[in-house]
């Protein structure tokens, strides 16, 4: 049996809001939740890298790498030189995983925890910047797939 | 109740930061003492991790390297009326060595700003514990799954609502003041993926907050006519 649903993906005051219907192991109705994500997430992206895992610079090249931490061997890191730009991946940072993760642990830390069955919670008003405002539309499309999605 | 999910601000940053600060003090190194209370020489805000470690010098009984670690987290989108229930802060670790049994404490932070980690911000964390520490030996370090520290009443009662909730990292060693038994050149460290990171999947260190919206209460008002 399924452990919960996605049953909407909406936004509200800059927040990605994503609510889940958990449920009993008999497949009956548990407790229903909010989850919030910041919009300012959807302008967050990530360095992007090569097949090997080395972060790349805007040029495609690898960038370059000074000794972090000495020993035997050094431990070397990658650095961004004076004047360079990294390069992205296209879309947030976040990936369906990110919420996806989050509900799971939820569950499984309630489950062994104890929960009483709830009721779905008013959703008070957030307090979003600009940042979240600039970033809330983008995010919330990238996730509209997870609408009915069942794990 | 709602669960919300932050993260630090990667480079460039503009309303928090994660990293790292650190003393280091050659190979040679020094006492224990000096180590732990000097200032710090040396930071990175925008590095792909951030650690907390411990390492010795070549001469007995000298100490070389202490680094300390700070996340910050722009919280102050929750509302301010909700009540925080419980907070997770949870990381991915990509490197660990368990050479002096240390644990992983977490404090508050002080730093010189909310948006870069400098070297004078190796005297800028706290003294109290936001929750239970986690020992290095217990941590999964494949730098794929997350680990979790679960912050205790103290620490949920420093969730920021209107601003930015700032944690630090210390070896339980450097926090309680306990001067593992020396060993050359040896180092004890937990490496955490930090919101530069770029491993496969999206495995930045995150808080996660539970918060419940209080009831409201009616009082009836007796009217008079």
């Amino acid at each position: 049996m399924a452990d919960f649903k996605i049953v909407d993906v909406f936004t509200q005051d800059g927040q990605l809001i994503v609510k889940a219907e958990h449920y009993h192991a008999t497949g009956s109705l548990w407790f229903v939740e909010n989850y919030t994500w910041q919009g300012r997430e959807g302008l967050k992206q990530k360095r992007a890298t090569n097949a090997l895992g080395q972060l790349l610079l805007s040029d495609n090249s690898v960038a370059p790498s000074r000794i972090v931490r000495p020993g035997l061997p050094d431990v070397l890191e990658q650095y961004l030189p004076t004047g360079a730009q990294w390069k992205y991946r296209p879309g947030p940072h976040m990936d369906e995983a990110s919420i996806l993760s989050v509900i799971a642990s939820i569950h499984q830390q309630r489950l062994a925890a104890g929960w009483p069955q709830g009721q779905v919670d008013v959703l008070r008003r957030f307090k979003p910047t600009q940042e979240d405002e600039g970033g809330i539309v983008g995010l919330t499309l990238g996730f509209q797939s997870l609408k009915g999605r069942i794990v | 109740m709602t669960v919300s999910t932050f993260y630090p601000d990667a480079s460039p940053e503009t309303t928090s930061v994660d990293g790292r600060t650190g003393r280091n003090e050659g190979a040679t190194g020094v006492a224990w003492t000096t180590l732990r209370d000097g200032a710090g020489t040396e930071s990175a805000a925008a590095a792909a991790t951030w650690w907390a470690n411990l390492v010795s010098g070549a001469a007995s009984p000298n100490w070389r390297i202490m680094s300390r670690a700070l996340a910050l987290f722009y919280t102050a989108s929750i509302p301010d009326g909700d009540i925080i229930d419980a907070t997770t802060f949870e990381f991915v670790s990509t490197v660990k060595a368990d050479n002096f049994a240390l644990s992983l404490a977490m404090v508050l932070s002080t730093p010189a700003t909310n948006t870069t980690i400098v070297a004078g911000d190796f005297t800028q964390l706290g003294t109290v514990r936001q929750a239970a520490d986690i020992t290095f030996a217990s941590v999964t370090s494949d730098s794929a799954t997350y680990n979790v520290m679960t912050l205790n009443a103290t620490g949920r009662s420093n969730i920021s609502k209107t601003g930015v909730t700032k944690l630090g990292f210390r070896t339980h060693a450097d926090l309680d003041n306990l001067e593992p038994t020396w060993v050359a050149s040896t180092e004890g460290i937990v490496e955490i993926a930090s919101a530069e990171e770029a491993l496969a999947g999206d495995k930045r260190p995150k808080l996660v907050i539970t918060h419940t919206t209080p009831p409201v209460t009616f009082t009836p008002r007796t009217m008079v006519f």
